[in-house]
């Protein structure tokens, strides 16, 4: 799943560590969440926006990441 | 979401630290049943079999002790043990431990380990059947662990 997590971190200036500590994940679940391969839960998604003060629909590109799967589930 | 009320980590720790108590006892009560039973007649072990009881009896014995130790040195501090506290909470590595069989395999594997040890110790055709399950119990949760590590790294 695609986010805006990236943008909002380094705009932010943190580094990965630290908006993992103040999310209470480790470092890698941020590499991860970054890099698309993992979808972060809903609690975690909204611990997330409320950092970068934005709506989890926002972080998460939840309507383009829908289209997205519409568009998957189309083709098959 | 949970619903159920979280005991506070400490606490969780401290059972560990009792739970653990109870398995040295458990395990030293083991090693006198089976000693009374007959067990471990190395005449009759082959040297697998003998290698392999003794790797997984002490040293599971060694694993619980080192586990009571680092969790009282957790309860002396208070950082570590929020260290620990994250990344066992740390929802990826909850996801990874289910998707690679969870508590079920981790049940399974210590009930394996169990029935390995007592086959060594009393039965080399027993042993020559619960091994290889154990060796393939490891392997799939070590290759499910690796496969979805690398794909949510």
């Amino acid at each position: 799943m695609k986010t805006k997590l990236r943008e909002l971190r380094t705009a932010r200036g943190l580094t990965q560590q630290q908006l993992a500590a103040q999310v209470h994940v480790s470092a890698r679940t941020i590499l991860s969440i970054e890099k698309g391969q993992y979808n972060p839960s809903l609690m975690l998604a909204y611990r997330l926006a409320e950092v970068f003060g934005t709506s989890v629909e926002d972080l998460c590109c939840l309507k383009e990441n829908k289209e997205w799967e519409d568009a998957q589930n189309e083709e098959l | 979401m949970r619903n159920c009320k979280r005991m506070p980590y400490a606490q969780i720790i401290r059972w560990r630290i009792r739970v653990s108590y109870a398995l040295l006892v458990l395990m030293l009560a083991y090693m006198v049943l089976v000693a009374e039973m007959g067990g471990g007649d190395s005449r009759k072990m082959t040297d697998l079999a003998s290698a392999v009881s003794r790797l997984l009896f002490f040293g599971g014995f060694g694993v619980v002790v080192s586990r009571i130790v680092h969790n009282k040195r957790l309860l002396r501090d208070r950082a570590r043990l929020r260290e620990q506290q994250m990344r066992e909470q740390d929802e990826r590595n909850q996801y990874l431990h289910d998707k690679s069989g969870g508590a079920a395999l981790d049940i399974l594997l210590v009930l394996l380990l169990f029935s390995t040890v007592t086959a060594a110790l009393f039965s080399m055709a027993a042993f020559s059947a619960v091994f290889p399950l154990l060796l393939a119990a490891l392997a799939i949760k070590g290759g499910l662990y690796a496969l979805y590590s690398r794909a949510c790294a």
